[in-house]
């Protein structure tokens, strides 16, 4: 669900981003492909994926870019990706069960911009990431309304 | 010392001009899940703040070059995206015709728990036919002699 505005002087240091479920399934690994015409065979054939040394195929790391880019968004609605940066330290593979979160670290007032920093990442039932970073977001400030 | 093609770096590389269609961008926001109208909706998208329909910001990935500047590293069977480091500075919106040009700012190797690797930094920029650049996007690849394991 798209979320409701949320403003510069609402958010303090250590507010958490309300974590989004990413469980990619094949067909949803299979419809981010097609949208962005990847012509790759490890996102589609197991086969292929084994050959170079997978357990079968995996998502292509920028599916879970873009959903810690939705997770942002539904979480705050008027809200603007400036910066995203991650590493990926871990394949996301059919069946994985993993939240995107974050957490705001730092706020900036910058003349009529207010940005806020964010750890971002992806974890697993396990706790591990195999997405990680960070993110610089522009929040509407309630005094400029 | 790895071996690869050094009169590479730096260069500047045109990988092609694309055009965005609405159903371009919804059918991206619809495969990631996305809600929000101002992605999906015209009419709705017109009224809020963006003032029309525009592009998720990791839109970006659906411009596909045929063939990317190869600086021919000598190592490794396989190649991953290790990295990523975006800035969005305006959005793309239907109608828009998007240049990327690209340029291979680095190539280095480390040795990790797992053995060598070695690393392909590419520097892509995203221009609208304005000559706006909406988007820079840096991307890491990673060279190994197998997929089996990540760092």
């Amino acid at each position: 669900m798209s979320g409701k505005a949320i403003y510069f002087e609402d958010v303090d240091i250590g507010d958490e981003i309300t974590p989004l479920v990413f469980n990619p399934t094949r067909e949803m690994i299979a419809a981010y492909v097609k949208a962005c015409n990847i012509t790759e065979k490890r996102f589609t054939d197991d086969a292929y994926a084994r050959s170079l040394g997978m357990d079968g195929i995996i998502a292509p790391g920028n599916m879970g870019l873009a959903y810690l880019s939705r997770m942002i968004t539904d979480w705050a609605a008027g809200s603007v990706l400036r910066k995203l940066e991650v590493r990926f330290r871990g394949f996301i593979k059919p069946g994985d069960q993993l939240t995107c979160k974050g957490l705001v670290v730092e706020k900036h007032a910058r003349g009529s911009e207010n940005s806020i920093e964010c750890d971002v990442f992806i974890e697993n039932e396990n706790g591990d990431r195999p997405v990680a970073g960070s993110a610089t977001v522009v929040l509407p400030a309630r005094s400029l309304r | 010392m790895i071996e690869f093609d050094r009169d590479i770096l730096g260069k500047e590389f045109v990988l092609g001009t694309f055009h965005v269609t609405q159903e371009m961008i919804q059918g991206f926001a619809r495969a990631v899940g996305e809600t929000d109208p101002k992605y999906l909706d015209a009419e709705v998208a017109k009224e809020g703040v963006t003032g029309g329909l525009i592009a998720p910001p990791v839109f970006y990935d659906v411009f596909r070059a045929d063939q990317l500047p190869d600086p021919k590293v000598k190592f490794g069977k396989v190649a991953f995206n290790a990295g990523q480091r975006c800035e969005f500075y305006a959005p793309i919106r239907p109608g828009d015709t998007i240049t990327l040009k690209t340029r291979i700012t680095d190539v280095y190797e480390k040795t990790g728990r797992t053995g060598k690797m070695v690393f392909i930094v590419r520097q892509t920029t995203y221009e609208n036919q304005l000559g706006e650049t909406v988007a820079m996007v840096e991307q890491s690849q990673v060279r190994r002699e197998s997929g089996a394991a990540r760092e």
